[in-house]
C-alpha cells in the first residue's frame, strides 16, 4: 500500500467568473493532480533457469500488474499493465582473484 | 535522514514539478488538435479541441450519460468529416465521466455540471478569442445539462445556438413518455405478430409501473427502451458503441478512467437527485436559435420531449428534425442527414 500523487499531462485551467470586475479570470494550475491511496496485486508466470546450477539468466517472467487507486470521484481506478521481464544473476559475472599475491622484490 | 537520501527525495520532487509543467498550446488553423484540462470544484475534466478553429466557430459536445464520454463516443469519423472540416469542435468529458479525474470532490449534483459548462464556454473564449461563436450540441443527459446552463442568469448570451439531440430536460416526463411509447408501440407490434414474446415482456414490465417512478423503475424502463430498439428492423444499425471503444484508437481516451467514472456516476446519488429534474417551466426563457433532433424510434428519450422544447421555448428561429430510421443514438443511425442538418443550422446562425 502507498500514496500516489498524479500530475496531469496537459495544461490545466481554472476559471473564476465571480470577480468584482465581472470579467472572468482564467489561470493555470501548474501542479494540478490528486493524492490517492494506492494498493495493487500482481499475477505472473515465469521460468527459472538456475535451479540446478547458477546461470547468468535467472528467469524470464510475464506479470500482470494491477495498481488500484482510491478515490476517483468516490470510486476506484484500476490501471493494469503487463510486464515482460528477465532477471539476471549478477554474481555470475563476478571475477575471482587469488587470495594471496606474491610480490617479488629485486 | 542521511544526506544521499535527502538529495534523492529533493531531486525526485524537482523532477516531478518540472514534468508537471506543461507548455500552453493554443492552435488557430484549419486542422488543429489541442488537449487541455478544465479544473472546477475538485474535478479535472479533459477537453480535446479538433478541427477548424480558424472558422471562429466552436461546437461543444455536451455528452450523454451521466457518465458517458465525448472524447470516446462523440469523436468519431462522422464528427470529424462533417463538423471538424467546417468548425472547431470541443470534445469535453464531464465530471465523473470519460477521462476526468477528481478525488475529494463534493457529491455530484446537476448544478455543478451546469457550472462546469459555463466555465468551459468562458475558457474556450479565453483560448480561441472572445468573439468565438459557440454552439452547444447536447445529447440525452446533455439535454438536461444544457438547459440547466442556458436558463441560468445571462448564460444564453455566451452561446449562439443550441442543438438539442434527444434531450432529457424533464426526467419525470421522460419516464412517463417512455412508458407510454413502449406500451403503445409494443401492443401494436404484438397485434402484428412481430417479436411477440419479447414485446410482451416489455409491455408486462411497463404496464404496472406508474405513476411513482423510483430509480429502479426508471432504470428498468430505460433497459426496456434499449431492448425495444433492438426489435425494430427499420432502425439503421449503428457502427459505434461501447465495442468501438475497445477496437478503435481514440485520441486522449482512457478506458480505465472511463470505467471508473461510469461506476462512480452509476452508484452516486446524482441519479436519484435528478429523477424529478424538470426544466419544462424554464424553457420559455430560451430565445436563442434552436435545432431539436430526435429519432422516430427513440424510446429512451421519446420525441414528446423535443415537441415540448419546440412548443415552450421563446426562440424565433427553431426547427424540429425527426430522423425516420433512428433510435436514441440518431447521430450514429443516420449520420448524413444528422450532420448535414447540424452544419446547415450553424452556418445559418453563426
Amino acid at each position: 500500500m502507498g500514496i500516489s500523487r498524479t500530475f496531469l499531462n496537459a495544461t490545466t485551467y481554472t476559471v473564476d467568473d465571480n470577480t468584482t470586475t465581472g470579467i472572468p479570470v482564467v489561470s493555470q494550475d501548474k501542479t494540478a493532480g490528486d493524492w490517492r491511496l494506492v494498493t495493487g496485486f500482481t499475477w505472473g508466470i515465469g521460468k527459472r533457469f538456475d535451479t540446478h546450477k547458477p546461470r547468468l539468466l535467472r528467469d524470464v517472467h510475464l506479470l500482470l500488474n494491477v495498481p488500484v487507486y482510491y478515490p476517483n470521484f468516490r470510486s476506484v481506478v484500476l490501471k493494469p499493465s503487463v510486464l515482460l521481464g528477465a532477471s539476471f544473476n549478477l554474481n555470475h559475472l563476478r571475477r575471482s582473484f587469488p587470495k594471496t599475491v606474491n610480490i617479488n622484490h629485486r | 535522514m542521511n544526506r544521499k537520501l535527502f538529495l534523492f527525495y529533493a531531486l525526485f520532487c524537482v523532477m516531478a514539478l518540472l514534468l508537471s509543467c506543461q507548455r500552453e498550446t493554443i492552435s488557430i488553423g484549419p486542422n488543429v488538435q489541442d488537449y487541455f484540462y478544465l479544473e472546477n470544484q475538485g474535478a479535472k475534466m479533459p477537453v480535446l479541441v479538433e478541427g477548424n478553429t480558424a472558422s471562429g466557430v466552436m461546437v461543444v459536445w455536451v455528452h450523454g450519460g451521466p457518465g458517458g464520454t465525448a472524447i470516446g463516443f462523440q469523436n468519431d469519423d462522422n464528427s470529424t468529416k462533417y463538423l471538424e472540416s467546417n468548425f472547431g469542435v470541443a470534445y469535453w468529458d464531464q465530471r465523473a465521466a470519460g477521462g476526468s479525474q477528481g478525488s475529494n470532490t463534493p457529491p455530484l449534483a446537476l448544478n455543478q455540471y451546469a457550472d462546469d459548462l459555463k466555465k468551459l464556454v468562458l475558457l474556450l473564449k479565453y483560448r480561441y478569442g472572445n468573439e468565438t461563436k459557440i454552439f452547444l450540441l447536447s445529447h440525452s443527459w446533455g439535454g438536461l445539462v444544457a438547459p440547466a446552463f442556458l436558463t441560468e442568469g445571462t448564460n444564453q448570451q455566451l452561446v449562439r445556438g443550441w442543438i438539442n439531440v434527444a434531450g432529457a430536460h424533464n426526467y419525470y416526463l421522460n419516464d412517463s413518455l417512455t412508458r407510454a411509447y413502449l406500451l403503445q408501440f409494443g401492443n401494436d407490434q404484438i397485434g402484428k405478430n412481430r417479436h411477440t414474446a419479447d414485446w410482451q415482456k416489455i409491455v408486462d414490465y411497463a404496464e404496472p409501473n406508474v405513476p411513482n417512478y423510483t430509480l429502479d423503475v426508471s432504470r428498468g424502463l430505460n433497459s426496456c427502451a434499449d431492448q425495444a430498439e433492438g426489435l425494430i428492423d427499420d432502425i439503421q444499425k449503428s457502427t459505434t458503441g461501447v465495442g468501438s471503444l475497445l477496437t478503435s484508437n481514440k485520441t486522449a481516451f482512457s478506458l480505465f478512467w472511463f470505467a471508473s467514472n461510469a461506476g462512480a456516476t452509476y452508484f452516486s446519488d446524482l441519479n436519484k437527485a435528478v429523477l424529478y429534474a424538470d426544466y419544462s417551466s424554464k424553457l420559455s426563457k430560451l430565445t436563442l436559435p434552436l435545432l431539436c433532433i430526435t429519432g422516430k424510434y427513440d424510446f429512451t428519450v421519446p420525441r414528446g420531449l423535443a415537441d415540448e422544447v419546440m412548443r415552450k421555448s421563446a426562440s424565433t428561429r427553431k426547427r424540429l428534425l425527426i430522423l425516420p430510421h433512428s433510435g436514441h443514438i440518431c447521430m450514429d443511425n443516420e449520420p448524413v442527414p444528422f450532420y448535414e442538418a447540424v452544419v446547415d443550422f450553424i452556418k445559418q446562425n453563426q
